[in-house]
């Protein structure tokens, strides 16, 4: 059993990260100049988020569209909730097959360095939802 | 502060593609006018377009590149080693001690040093040399072929792996993903891929290779360097499997990726310089111990490193401001002919003051005994048992980093 209650917790958690970080006065911008279009496709609970950088949207499970983004990511929900949390090493991950990477390289590259400054942003929108849980399940 | 760029321009990768000499004739210009200048940033493939890089000093005389070496205070390791921008994702995960300054450096660099040590180099001398031997026995076997897959490669290859613990069945994928690694501004080693990908998918498989190695250790302990590190502590912790992996990838492109190339270039030396050849093979006992520093001096495997300054500095009477990126050309100190009289003679029998190995310093070359100990055995062997070898014409690594050869036909 994940740490995720269901498609919407997940969404509740790792999709509002996304949308603070359009949103945010000094990340937002950067997050629009790279420009990135990536998709997350999560197991346990399966759910799936969108993000178009450029166009400062997020879409989430059966809103997600077809077209082929720059970055295709999949792993576990509760993996996606390490990362955010700033525990999970994505070299390793991917290397013991935790993280699934498709498309382009500097992409995602480009975009790492934006998400190290959202850790804390992170677990703030978990302790705010009463989801201390998922911060002690993170390890 | 803005300032102009050299005109003397050893940024492009066109540069790095000139040729050994071709290239040290430009250098030449800067060693003697301008011994520390400010570059425009290095291009290539490691680095993300569009970073806000303003430039780099080139420091080319061996004097300086011993200066800069010797004072990490000024001079830190821990803001980038590459002379490209190259992502702090990728440094991080790929440079273990390598990208650190004194105190981490220090603790982490000594888990791993014993290994290395001359009295563990001796115990292994008997083991390297009849490796070598029975390289040499192969390579006469055959009678032609890839020098480079022959010999070069496979000693460097077999002895890192056994001293970090690798299977028999996993070293050539380790040595290949080491090999590429370096490899990021080879158009013939990317097919088609961009740097920045080579590198990642090359740390991911050497990181799938430690983490398997990590839990195999665990639970067989064995004699070698990864029993130590997974059983090692640090400050009271024991050490993550991604500090494992960094290290793992760190010493594997250090080993593989440098005494195979001084091989390539050491033989390739004796044959381009008969009398050289001659002499020693008249009496190696003698003349080896220097003929293998020449060979280091001549083949330069590492031609560059890089630091950032730490605090406003001067250098050979140029400002340095603090933050400033300043880059060691090793392949120019090597060259230096206020270091070296006549620096393009291979001559081996001067003793050279050589920076193949680092300017000294903390973070001068851990395996420098290894390597001198597989030189020696090797060359030995060759000069000694194949004296009608004949080297044809390299094809060499493209890059600013590794100066390498990534094939060179034989005959005997």
């Amino acid at each position: 059993m994940g740490a995720f209650r269901d498609a919407p917790d997940v969404y509740g958690c790792i999709g509002r990260i996304f949308v603070e970080a359009i949103a945010d006065p000094e990340i937002g911008p950067k997050t629009r100049e790279a420009g990135l279009t990536i998709r997350f496709d999560f197991t346990d609970p399966d759910s799936a988020i969108h993000v178009d950088f450029a166009r400062g949207t997020v879409r989430f499970g059966d809103d997600v569209p077809d077209t082929v983004p720059a970055v295709t990511m999949g792993m576990r929900a509760d993996v996606a909730n390490r990362f955010w949390l700033g525990r999970l090493n994505l070299v390793m991950a991917m290397a013991r097959g935790q993280v699934r990477a498709k498309g382009s390289v500097p992409e995602m590259l480009k975009m790492l360095p934006l998400a190290k400054p959202l850790y804390a942003r992170y677990e703030t929108i978990l302790r705010q939802a009463g989801r201390d849980d998922l911060i002690a399940a993170a390890g | 502060m803005e300032r102009d760029f050299d005109e003397v321009d050893v940024s492009t990768l066109a540069f790095w593609e000139l040729g050994a000499q071709a290239r040290d004739d430009r250098l030449a210009i800067l060693r003697e006018k301008r011994p520390v200048s400010w570059q425009r940033p290095a291009e290539g493939m490691a680095t993300l377009p569009g970073r806000d890089d303003p430039g780099y000093w080139a420091v080319l005389r061996h004097a300086d590149v011993v200066t800069v070496s010797r004072d990490p205070e000024t001079y830190s390791s821990a803001q980038g080693f590459q002379i490209e921008d190259v992502p702090e994702e990728i440094l991080e995960a790929a440079g273990s001690f390598l990208g650190m300054d004194h105190p981490r450096h220090t603790k982490l660099r000594r888990l791993v040093s014993t290994a290395f040590s001359p009295r563990r180099v001796r115990a292994l001398e008997d083991k390297i040399a009849a490796r070598a031997g029975r390289l040499v026995d192969d390579l006469l076997e055959r009678g032609e072929g890839d020098f480079v897959e022959v010999v070069s490669k496979p000693l460097p290859s077999a002895t890192f792996a056994e001293m970090m613990g690798v299977a028999e069945e996993d070293r050539e994928r380790v040595t290949g993903l080491a090999n590429d690694m370096v490899a990021w501004n080879d158009p013939d080693v990317l097919q088609g891929r961009d740097g920045l990908t080579l590198l990642m998918e090359t740390l991911v498989g050497l990181y799938a290779e430690a983490a398997a190695l990590c839990d195999r250790r665990r639970a067989e302990p064995a004699d070698d360097i990864l029993t130590g590190l997974v059983a090692a502590e640090v400050d009271g912790a024991r050490l993550s499997d991604e500090e494992i992996a960094a290290f793992f990838v760190l010493l594997s492109v250090a080993a593989n990726d440098t005494t195979r190339q001084t091989i390539s270039h050491g033989l390739r030396a004796l044959c381009r310089f008969p009398d050289q050849r001659a002499l020693l093979a008249s009496d190696p006992d003698r003349h080896l111990p220097n003929a293998v520093e020449e060979m280091v001096r001549w083949a330069t495997p590492v031609m560059t490193f890089r630091r950032t300054a730490t605090r406003d500095a001067a250098l050979n009477g140029t400002a340095i401001a603090e933050g400033e990126k300043v880059v060691m050309f090793y392949v120019s100190a090597n060259r230096d002919e206020s270091a070296f009289p006549d620096p393009w003679r291979f001559d081996i029998t001067r003793e050279p003051q050589h920076v193949g190995f680092g300017g000294g310093g903390p973070h001068f070359c851990l395996g420098a005994s290894l390597a001198r100990s597989m030189l020696r055995s090797v060359v030995r062997e060759l000069v000694t048992r194949a004296p009608t070898l004949e080297l044809g014409e390299p094809r060499f690594l493209v890059g600013n980093f590794i100066q390498g050869i990534t094939t060179m036909p034989y005959r005997v």
